[in-house]
């Protein structure tokens, strides 16, 4: 994990990777799916993302909800505890 | 002359327990909803041979509108299961005095049936015929049925550039391009090649790349859906494809067959490319029941292969949609369990499966029907891949039925659905550290 960026930025370097889409104007609940048009492979993708760079598994049983930036810090935050 | 384009859009499925089945299950009605949003890549082409004389708008009807716009001609494009509300909406559109024509495989197959509804009907490819049933009706002199291009659309023309400009603003998930026509295999049940081409046809790479480039410059970063039966079938052509299309840096989906997977080094190109998934119609992990459903039983030969296939392609970062269809004529009630076995021991990262639908105009509709298996003479709004329409060979329709629902159970589960999901993120997690690196 970079030191330098905090959780959410480097979730939203994540989505932006994967969506190759500016994430600026995303607020914390907003539904990526909705807004950006994300599919559901690329929302695991993001998952994978954010498990690599957290060194974190989310269950399986969260990976649907993870629709706004706020759900994944949240399970980030879970899943490192 | 003011020319509506209308594409008739959405899912349909009639059985009720199927439909309450459905909107519990999330696995099931993705797709459906990626289908459903798909633009109609058919009208924008019918809009992009359009002259520029003529003021065109592109609409899609899902649920039928209370009012209508006012256009001097309309363009209807449907599939079979939605050609009855077509025809509701050319009767109102006549009722008002447009002139009304219809296209696409419905109408192509049984073009008599659509003229009780349309003034005109365009039977194939609007290639060649658009432009001249256009100045035949600003003369009043319209045909009432226009053959079109059926083979040569890449080596005998220059390939229009659809009208993507017109998808612009709207909440398109995917893009559609077309780089082939038809399909090889020629399977009993599928409609598309029999209409559309007798030959299997590809885009030369620089037409798809012009495409392409105006999309890019449309849409940001779009994600692409190819519109083709079957992509990945000549392997010359496949890597020069692959190589322009890196050069994009786009995410896509496409449909190919199993083949694609024989070839050293390709599955890793479309990774590279930007392939998120193929889907491949397996159809079934039987090899009796793939005995005969293609001319050459291409599918069946190919049984033993499937499992390798899977993970190649998806080892190398390509997922696998793999497609299934029950109901077909070795099918016992035993197919079900086969299926949902097989998908677990694959591994397959997505899965569909369809009840076996005899689409008219294909010879699986033209045996049943001598077979006297076909459940009702007219049947177009259960044409719906996931409703019975005749008698299984070797299980009642009520087993047939009741065995679809448990698969679905079964297949689309939330445990079942996760289980895929993890194993996805796992091959990403493989995979993607050399990749998705923030831009």
């Amino acid at each position: 994990m970079n030191a330098d960026r905090s959780p959410e930025q480097i979730i939203r370097d994540v989505v932006a990777a994967v969506t190759l889409k500016r994430t600026e104007g995303f607020g914390l609940d907003d539904d990526l799916q909705k807004l950006m048009g994300i599919d559901s492979l690329s929302l695991l993708r993001i998952v994978a993302g954010i498990e690599e760079e957290f060194d974190v598994r989310i269950p399986d049983e969260e990976l649907h909800a993870l629709r706004t930036l706020r759900a994944m810090l949240a399970q980030v935050e879970v899943a490192a505890m | 002359m003011r020319i509506g384009l209308i594409a008739m859009s959405g899912v349909r499925v009639r059985s009720k327990e199927l439909v309450e089945l459905g909107v519990t299950l999330p696995g099931f009605v993705n797709r459906g909803k990626v289908i459903a949003s798909l633009p109609s890549l058919g009208l924008l082409v019918v809009a992009a041979l359009t002259p520029a004389e003529h003021d065109v708008t592109y609409l899609e009807v899902d649920v039928m509108p209370e009012t209508l716009p006012d256009f001097d001609l309309v363009g209807i494009s449907t599939f079979s299961a939605q050609a009855d509300e077509a025809y509701v909406l050319a009767d109102r559109y006549r009722a008002r005095g447009a002139k009304v024509v219809m296209g696409g495989t419905h109408a192509s197959l049984l073009p008599d049936e659509a003229l009780g509804h349309v003034d005109a009907v365009v039977c194939g490819g609007a290639e060649d015929v658009w432009p001249a049933l256009l100045e035949d009706a600003k003369a009043g002199t319209m045909r009432p049925v226009y053959r079109g291009a059926n083979r040569g659309f890449y080596a005998e023309r220059e390939p229009v550039v659809p009208r993507f400009d017109l998808l612009v603003g709207r909440p398109y998930n995917r893009i559609t391009i077309q780089t082939s026509r038809g399909c090889p295999l020629d399977c009993d049940f599928c409609a598309a090649s029999k209409i559309f081409t007798p030959r299997y046809e590809q885009k030369p790479v620089a037409a798809v790349e012009r495409e392409l480039r105006r999309v890019v410059s449309l849409f940001e970063r779009p994600f692409l859906e190819f519109a083709d039966d079957n992509t990945f079938v000549n392997r010359a052509w496949s890597e020069e494809f692959l190589r322009m299309l890196a050069t994009f840096g786009l995410r896509w989906f496409t449909e190919t067959d199993v083949r694609v997977a024989d070839h050293p080094g390709l599955p890793k190109l479309m990774y590279d490319a930007g392939c998120y998934q193929v889907l491949i119609g397996f159809e079934s992990p039987s090899a009796e029941s793939l005995a005969g459903i293609d001319r050459s039983n291409w599918k069946a030969k190919r049984r033993g292969e499937y499992l390798r296939a899977i993970d190649t392609l998806q080892s190398a970062g390509v997922t696998v949609n793999g497609c299934f269809i029950v109901g077909l004529d070795a099918d016992t009630p035993g197919i079900f369990e086969q299926v949902n076995d097989f998908v677990r021991e694959s591994g397959l990262i997505e899965v569909q499966v369809t009840v076996l639908t005899p689409f008219p105009g294909t010879r699986l509709y033209d045996r049943l029907k001598r077979e006297g298996r076909l459940l009702q003479e007219r049947f177009w709004d259960r044409c719906t891949l996931f409703d019975v329409n005749f008698t299984p060979k070797q299980m009642t329709v009520d087993e047939l039925e009741s065995g679809l629902r448990w698969l679905f159970r079964e297949l689309y589960s939330e445990q079942a659905t996760n289980r895929r999901k993890r194993h996805y993120v796992e091959v990403v997690k493989r995979l993607e550290p050399a990749r998705e690196e923030p831009s």
